[in-house]
């Protein structure tokens, strides 16, 4: 050897390095292309993140064009930033370490600009465009979101105001405050704080927060006996204000109602023990079906995290006419009951987005709502409830302080319409832990002045 | 006549090699723009110069082998030239405070290079003095155990100050690569006529060839355990083997030898923590993702969001990567150029395989062919190894990809290798014609 050996063995050395090569190739093909998406997707992928950063999310803007959310770049990458923190409850967060909430996760996509056509992501892809999303316009006003703000100050609460629609039209959320709440632009500094809050600052209190509605369901349920001829607003009513002990606690009328009194002095002065007599005609069917007729029982479509209220069976008939059985109500329920009573009966829709950009850049006004044809009584009981109510400077409202709690703790409960003979605004306002009715009256009569007189 | 077609054959040589080489400058030139484009979104001249020195070195190299070594393989320089320019493109995409530093070792490469390429004679002095060049390298490796450096500042100390001038350091494992391959080829030239029959002399045969084998075996396990040297001790055994399989024709011993490198690997797994971890890393990487592991996966996911085509240069997120501008540099290539891309220089270290075992099948002289076969075995296995590592095909060794990854040592000694294989390249054809 010789000579001969080596060199046939150099083939063989050549083959075994080709086979090599080979073996890397088939590495590559198989996480380049097999395992590809299995690995992009991982949490722990910083490029995840990187790419992230790197969107361009469209602006959300209220219903005059004022920024509530804008992308503001730095360097190569964008920062989002909430001019306005008091919008947080409608608004939420966009933030890389705790996701998304409000109008930024539920309308996430939109505003990240995957609307667009496979084709016209994969060109972006290949080109590393910027991706940047569409804008959104809300109905939201944020003048009246920050009065909303101010008005509720420290007090924990929730404030939702409505304008009315017109011709069946759906009723625009001009305000929507939820205290306490947050600044979305120091998330990463206070989020933990934040989600180990007894007090749930993060909670959206109007979409989410669930309430024993009390002597609230009042209007709605002496609408639906008018309605059913059950009783009349003239109808004289024995010991109007005859207290109702709830858990131990007795309860009054809000206001001393006249010796002779009707349901309509039931109504205007809050009086829970007459509404119990209603148990003899009004069964837990009927009850439920009244429940139902005004969306009490579920939850009314909005692009925001919504809570379905817990509605459990009636269990007992003369405190469900009270308000203090099973069911519990969010503020966006009541509003849209509310709202039911303000527009004659029928159930509006609500609406929060007024227009959203299309690929071109132009405003398009969405879809409307499914027109809802569900009447919760004819428009002769609701215009007969309301106009039972204590009307001052043009505001007609019906008030209360809300058994809540064991401890005897109440809420105050501000339901409000203005103008008076025909309806364009409607608020609803909760204080948590109000005894005195002042207070939420004048955050609720605030909220609806400041919409009157801008 | 035979003077007229040795005439043409070394014109047609020299314009294979200039077409080449202007596809390859194409390539990093166009490269070059993009990244610039990518980065500042214009044309700046701090991610152009080192291309424009890498374009005058490769036509100086161009010019001084076509005029002094007309009869070379016409394939070596452009794959170089893609190699090293691809290289600087890198290096200046992935860590460009190097960049500078790379020139210059390109700069001492092409040189070396050259001067090996078209000295005469140079293959004697290397085979004459064998045991010299050896001595003197295994004493600048035994001196990194005294004044042994990491110039990152952590991790096993390889390097050496080079003395006189500041901040530049040489990893004598590098040197040695090359003086033991000298060695071998010319051990393997003297022998190979005696290890062919020995194994008809019962046990006085065997151990000529155990001798050497246990040797050589033993010679690796000092480096790994006084240097933690994976990388390098991995290179030399597979060249060893290879070179006594070339030698004997016997694959039981190779066989045997892949069982010692077995056993030196389970034994280095239970004595360093170095060995553990890289071990633990590719076996399943993804429950110490962040920790442990975070480098390889990290190049998992390079390697994902390279795709087919590649994030483009400049355009991708390979310095997540640690120290991806040296044992990484093929996964930054995966991200930015794909699989494409990454393909694309697998094949170039095939050509590169094919190019130099040719060399070796058609050198006359035992010395020549064990050389060129040495040479190119010590390339290609580095390049599996780097790039299996990469790919999680085996565990990583921690070498550089040749010619490509950011390292002065590295580009000297394979610039060395390249130059006696263009040298070797010459005289075979000579010899052929």
């Amino acid at each position: 050897m010789n000579s001969d050996t080596s060199i046939g063995k150099i083939s063989q050395l050549l083959r075994v390095i080709l086979l090599a090569f080979l073996a890397v190739a088939f590495s590559l093909v198989f996480w380049t292309v097999l395992r590809a998406p299995a690995i992009l997707a991982r949490d722990d992928n910083p490029r995840r993140v990187e790419s992230e950063l790197r969107i361009q999310r469209g602006n959300i803007l209220d219903r005059t064009g004022a920024l509530l959310a804008e992308s503001q770049p730095v360097g190569e990458t964008f920062v989002r930033h909430y001019p306005l923190p008091a919008a947080s409850p409608v608004v939420g967060y966009y933030n890389l370490r705790y996701g998304t909430a409000g109008i930024e996760e539920n309308l996430d996509a939109y505003l990240r600009g995957e609307t667009g056509s496979f084709w016209q992501a994969q060109q972006r892809d290949l080109l590393h465009a910027i991706q940047t999303g569409r804008d959104v316009r809300l109905t939201l006003d944020a003048d009246l979101q920050a009065r909303a703000d101010t008005l509720l100050g420290e007090r924990n609460g929730a404030l939702l105001l409505l304008q009315l629609g017109a011709n069946g039209e759906a009723a625009r959320i001009l305000a929507l405050a939820s205290h306490p709440g947050y600044d979305p632009n120091s998330l990463d500094e206070n989020f933990e704080a934040l989600s180990s809050d007894e007090a749930a600052p993060l909670l959206n209190r109007v979409t989410q927060g669930q309430y024993q509605p009390g002597p609230v369901l009042q209007p709605f349920i002496l609408a639906a006996a008018l309605d059913r001829g059950i009783v009349t607003l003239d109808e004289a009513v024995d010991h109007a204000n005859r207290p109702v002990i709830v858990n131990g606690t007795a309860t009054y009328c809000a206001s001393s109602p006249p010796a002779a009194a009707t349901w309509a002095d039931v109504l205007a002065h809050r009086c829970p023990g007459p509404m119990q007599d209603l148990a003899e005609e009004m069964d837990a069917a009927a009850l439920r079906a009244a429940f139902n007729g005004f969306g009490l029982t579920e939850q009314p479509e909005l692009p925001l995290n919504t809570e379905t209220a817990v509605s459990n069976p009636i269990s007992r008939t003369d405190l469900a006419l009270i308000g203090q059985d099973t069911l519990v109500v969010t503020p966006l329920q009541v509003a849209v009951a509310w709202a039911a009573l303000a527009e004659d009966g029928r159930l509006p829709a609500l609406q929060l987005i007024e227009d959203l950009q299309s690929d071109t850049g132009e405003w398009v006004t969405p879809q409307p709502p499914a027109e809802i044809t569900t009447t919760a009584v004819h428009p002769e009981a609701a215009r007969a409830v309301r106009q039972t109510l204590p009307t001052d400077n043009q505001i007609q409202a019906f008030s209360t302080l809300v058994l809540s709690g064991p401890d005897g703790s109440t809420n105050g409960w501000y339901l409000g319409l203005t103008p008076e003979q025909d309806p364009a605004y409607a608020v609803i306002v909760v204080l948590e832990n109000s005894s005195a009715l002042a207070d939420v009256e004048g955050v609720g009569r605030g909220m609806l002045t400041a919409v009157r007189t801008p | 006549m035979r003077l007229f077609a040795l005439e043409e054959a070394q014109e047609q040589n020299g314009r294979r090699q200039g077409a080449l080489l202007l596809i390859v400058a194409a390539f990093v030139l166009v490269n070059a723009i993009g990244l610039s484009l990518a980065v500042d979104g214009a044309l700046r001249w701090q991610h152009l110069w080192a291309p424009a020195v890498w374009l005058l070195l490769m036509g100086a190299a161009h010019g001084v082998l076509h005029r002094f070594k007309p009869q070379r393989d016409p394939f070596f320089l452009p794959l170089i030239a893609l190699l090293t320019g691809w290289g600087l493109v890198l290096i200046d995409r992935l860590a460009a405070n190097f960049l500078a530093r790379q020139v210059i070792w390109l700069v001492l490469g092409t040189a070396v290079l050259l001067t090996i390429a078209i000295l005469p004679r140079n293959l004697r002095l290397l085979r004459r003095y064998r045991y010299t060049w050896l001595t003197g390298g295994l004493l600048l490796l035994a001196a990194t155990l005294l004044f042994g450096v990491n110039p990152s500042g952590y991790g096993a100390a390889l390097w050496l100050p080079v003395p006189l001038i500041g901040q530049v350091y040489f990893q004598p494992s590098e040197l040695l690569k090359l003086l033991l391959i000298v060695f071998l080829a010319s051990y393997f030239d003297e022998r190979e006529a005696l290890l062919s029959t020995s194994r008809q002399q019962g046990w006085t045969g065997i151990l000529s060839y155990l001798a050497p084998l246990l040797l050589m075996w033993g010679f690796c396990m000092v480096l790994l355990v006084w240097q933690r040297d994976l990388g390098a001790a991995t290179l030399f055994f597979i060249v060893f083997l290879a070179l006594l399989y070339m030698a004997t024709g016997d694959g039981r011993f190779v066989l045997a030898g892949g069982g010692l490198l077995l056993l030196a690997g389970v034994f280095a797994y239970f004595a360093f923590d170095l060995v553990a971890l890289r071990i633990d890393a590719w076996w399943n990487p993804w429950p110490d993702a962040d920790d442990r592991a975070f480098q390889i996966v990290q190049s998992l996911y390079a390697l994902a969001a390279g795709g087919v085509l590649g994030q483009g240069v400049g355009q991708g997120f390979p310095v997540y990567i640690p120290v991806v501008h040296s044992d990484f540099v093929f996964a930054a290539i995966a991200e930015e150029w794909g699989l494409v891309g990454s393909l694309g220089i697998v094949m170039v270290f095939v050509l590169l395989a094919y190019r130099g075992m040719r060399l070796a099948l058609l050198a006359r002289r035992p010395f020549q062919r064990y050389l060129a076969a040495g040479i190119t075995i010590l390339i290609s296995a580095q390049a599996v190894l780097i790039m299996a590592g990469v790919t999680k095909l085996l565990p990583l060794t921690g070498v550089t990809l040749p010619l490509i990854s950011y390292g002065g040592s590295s580009m000297l000694i394979s610039s060395a290798m390249m130059g006696l294989l263009l040298y070797m390249s010459g005289v075979s054809e000579e010899i052929r014609q």
